[in-house]
């Protein structure tokens, strides 16, 4: 899961203000406006998992690509990343299940 | 591993420079990130326009146009989400003084014959197609200036339907323009200087080309799904298109 806040203008207030947009996987699951309080949720469940596999089967080549750019990049950020992986992805799936949920 | 084996981002072969404005996308005190960075479907929103300006033959040249606080970002989409090499210069205040400073940065390559068309996009649209781009860039070089639009169906005035009986516009004639922007380099890098010294501001590059220049602007049909990432709700529609359309990261 991850979680960005930016200034996007607001559908139900009309007014710019900044939203939180919160992510599961590469899938926007909840927008909200900071403003006004409006929160928009969306089901990715169906999404979530093709494109997980998408990910999953990309990886490798993604990795493949970073190391032959920027081989040092790698070096430095990916034990921790890797080390962190699963915290995220049991985030990313409690994101996809609440969004179910709700959706 | 040897120098010439090594993944690089591709040089672009071609006279046009894109230029992709991500200056004034968001920009508030105190907010998050600037919305042009916002994720849409596993990378950020500027780079799918920059990939897509990218990919159109004739496109020697990309430069991305950032706020300084945005740089880290900038270099992020350069290094790990653009697949050519971008050009990263910091924008003004506005639209109109981040497009001055991009083709300042390009003066000497336009003087010299290097680039000798621009396309200017705005990095809140991702969905430009790769047929848009090259059908702007086309219709520029022919022409000396090119803009996509969309017919402005159904448009009525908020002042009621009074103001379409005086004349004042008809709504068969608006239009709702779009980016890529295409314009003759050496030209449009003339009458942003000239708008410059006259204190001129546009609300795009048209309106400047309006002013300051004689070339005929060719309008080309734009697209849909070319919209621009204002509303939050637009997020979630660019998201559905790509999904739609089976455009992906990789």
């Amino acid at each position: 899961m991850a979680v960005e806040e930016s200034f996007l203008r607001c559908t139900a207030c009309d007014q710019e203000a900044e939203h939180v947009v919160i992510y599961a996987g590469r899938f926007v699951s909840e927008i909200q406006c900071t403003g006004c309080g409006a929160v928009t949720r969306l089901d990715v469940s169906d999404e979530y998992l093709p494109d997980l596999r998408q990910r999953i089967s990309s990886k490798p080549g993604r990795l493949l690509r970073r190391l032959r750019a920027d081989p040092g990049e790698l070096a430095s950020t990916l034990p921790v990343r890797t080390l962190s992986k699963p915290v995220r992805m049991v985030e990313e799936f409690r994101t996809v299940w609440r969004s179910r949920r709700r959706g | 591993m040897s120098q010439s084996r090594r993944h690089r981002p591709s040089r672009l072969r071609g006279r046009a420079a894109g230029i992709v404005l991500a200056g004034g996308s968001g920009t508030r005190v105190g907010a998050g990130i600037n919305k042009a960075f916002l994720p849409l479907a596993g990378r950020s929103i500027a780079s799918w326009g920059l990939n897509t300006l990218g990919s159109v033959d004739g496109v020697g040249l990309l430069v991305f146009v950032v706020r300084p606080d945005d740089l880290e970002h900038a270099r992020f989409v350069a290094s790990r989400e653009s697949a050519h090499h971008l050009e990263i210069i910091t924008g003004g205040d506005t639209r109109q003084e981040s497009e001055l400073l991009a083709l300042r940065h390009l003066a000497d390559r336009i003087d010299h014959g290097v680039i000798d068309t621009v396309l200017i996009h705005d990095a809140a649209r991702p969905l430009v197609s790769h047929g848009l781009a090259a059908a702007v860039l086309h219709a520029a070089r022919e022409a000396g200036g090119a803009v996509p639009g969309i017919p402005a169906e159904g448009v009525a005035p908020v002042d009621g339907p009074d103001a379409l009986a005086t004349g004042a516009f008809s709504p068969d004639s608006l239009l709702r323009v779009q980016t890529p922007q295409g314009f003759d380099a050496a030209t449009i890098l003339d009458a942003y200087e000239q708008a410059a010294r006259d204190g001129f501001v546009g609300t795009d590059t048209a309106s400047c080309a309006e002013e300051y220049t004689d070339i005929p602007v060719t309008w080309v049909r734009g697209e849909e799904t070319n919209f621009k990432i204002t509303y939050a709700q637009d997020l979630l529609l660019a998201q559905d298109v790509v999904t739609a359309l089976g455009l992906r990261s990789v």
